[in-house]
């Protein structure tokens, strides 16, 4: 079955549409524009329990990550990239933020109440230090060593007693799935009614997590050059202002001049 | 009506109707995204841009009375690989939180600089108080034409 955005609409007002694929006629949200390279983005999950949601490392190394929060001048792309390399241990250029996508990204609530950094990072900072717990027990038990006698830098991973043995996290996961869930919290607090995540669960740290501390982050803290800025000085930011789609038509409220008025068939607009 | 015009160098042919604001044929028609809309009402700045070296408010000026200029949208400045110097002294000084005022900023300080190549903070400042910026970069912006003034006298 193919039908155009507009179709859609129209049907959907008087009958139920269900079972479809988004990838005939209809395109998915691109918020930000940078989903369009992914190539079978709904087959990726976007339940907060599931690591996968939150964070995936591709052949290549690089590393996406996935947030419902959005950047809306405050700088969060460049502070959950800086955050997530620190975490994991990888090169920041590495990391990619992909930001309120609907078909990509795990519900966060809003962006809102100056909360991306306190409250929308967090699970973000599970993922990354969950991935890497995964990433070394792997390394682990290939190399025959306990996790203790690893390091990691620039996403590579190194016995410390034999410098010979090392392995790249791409090697050890690269394009795969990491299948593992993340332990979950719901808050019912003041901060969280004010970012919208009230009762809504959102990862954790499990027991056993250990997140770093201040003392080992490179990155967090640090004033770094803006991800964004390059584009938004150039012209090519891909604001949703600038999001085109098939046969788009443009609405507006036209509120009347007196309450209670009425419109009439003989009123034209401009 | 047929009209051509004149945009970043290069020549365009768009069907529209004279009256039709100038930022919507530049936005909708030739898809030039730097532009643009906040007001509505030439108040903001955001639709700055430059028409025969002069700031004008896009948004309010009819397509017909740019025939016969030479119309440069932020997109005719530099590129993201090649920033022109204005754009390079924005991501020096790091003046864009959320951007959507800044293409009208940096065109209305191209045109600011074109006249007055060494500007004082106090003439800076006069020369940007039409241009809008509601995420509070005024300070980085400042520094930023400054940095291209300064780059501007040693090349």
């Amino acid at each position: 079955m193919k039908l155009s955005r507009r179709e859609f609409v129209r049907k959907g007002r008087d009958s139920l549409v269900v079972g479809f694929s988004f990838h005939s006629g209809i395109l998915p949200a691109i918020a930000w524009g940078q989903t369009a390279a992914l190539a079978v983005p709904s087959a990726k999950p976007v339940i907060p329990e599931e690591l996968d949601s939150w964070l995936s490392i591709g052949r290549d190394g690089k590393v996406m990550v996935y947030t419902g929060r959005i950047d809306m001048g405050t700088g969060v792309e460049t502070a959950f990239g800086q955050l997530i390399s620190d975490e994991l241990d990888v090169p920041f250029q590495n990391v990619k933020v992909v930001m309120g996508d609907t078909e990509l990204t795990p519900d966060q609530g809003k962006s809102t109440a100056s909360s991306n950094a306190s409250i929308g990072a967090k699970p973000l900072r599970v993922a990354a230090a969950e991935a890497r717990r995964v990433l070394l027990k792997m390394a682990a038990d290939r190399f025959g060593v306990s996790v203790d006698e690893l390091d990691v830098t620039d996403g590579v991973v190194r016995a410390r007693s034999v410098p010979s043995k090392q392995i790249s996290y791409a090697e050890l996961i690269g394009g795969r799935r990491f299948r593992t869930r993340l332990a979950q919290e719901v808050r019912r607090d003041e901060e969280a009614a004010r970012s919208g995540i009230i009762g809504m669960p959102q990862p954790t740290a499990s027991p056993g997590l250990r997140l770093k501390g201040p003392g080992e982050l490179r990155l967090v803290g640090k004033s770094i050059p803006r991800v964004d800025v390059p584009a938004k000085v150039t012209g090519s930011n891909p604001y949703v202002h600038n999001v085109r789609v098939p046969q788009m038509l443009h609405g507006r409220v036209i509120r009347p001049p007196k309450s209670e008025a009425l419109w009439s068939a003989s009123m034209r607009l401009p | 009506m047929k009209t051509q015009l004149r945009v970043n160098g290069r020549t365009a042919m768009v069907d529209v109707d004279p009256a039709t604001p100038l930022l919507y044929v530049l936005r909708n028609d030739l898809r030039l995204d730097g532009p643009k809309f906040g007001c509505g009402l030439g108040q903001c700045g955001a639709c700055t841009i430059i028409a025969s070296g002069k700031p004008i408010r896009s948004c309010i000026t009819p397509v017909s009375a740019v025939r016969d200029k030479e119309i440069l949208t932020l997109e005719g400045l530099g590129t993201r690989q090649q920033p022109h110097p204005i754009q390079q002294a924005f991501i020096n000084e790091q003046a864009a939180q959320c951007g959507y005022c800044v293409s009208g900023v940096i065109l209305t300080a191209k045109a600011f600089l074109d006249q007055n190549p060494n500007p004082t903070d106090e003439q800076i400042r006069r020369a940007l108080a039409g241009v809008l910026c509601r995420c509070g970069t005024h300070l980085e912006i400042i520094r930023a034409v400054k940095r291209a003034a300064e780059h501007r006298a040693t090349v």
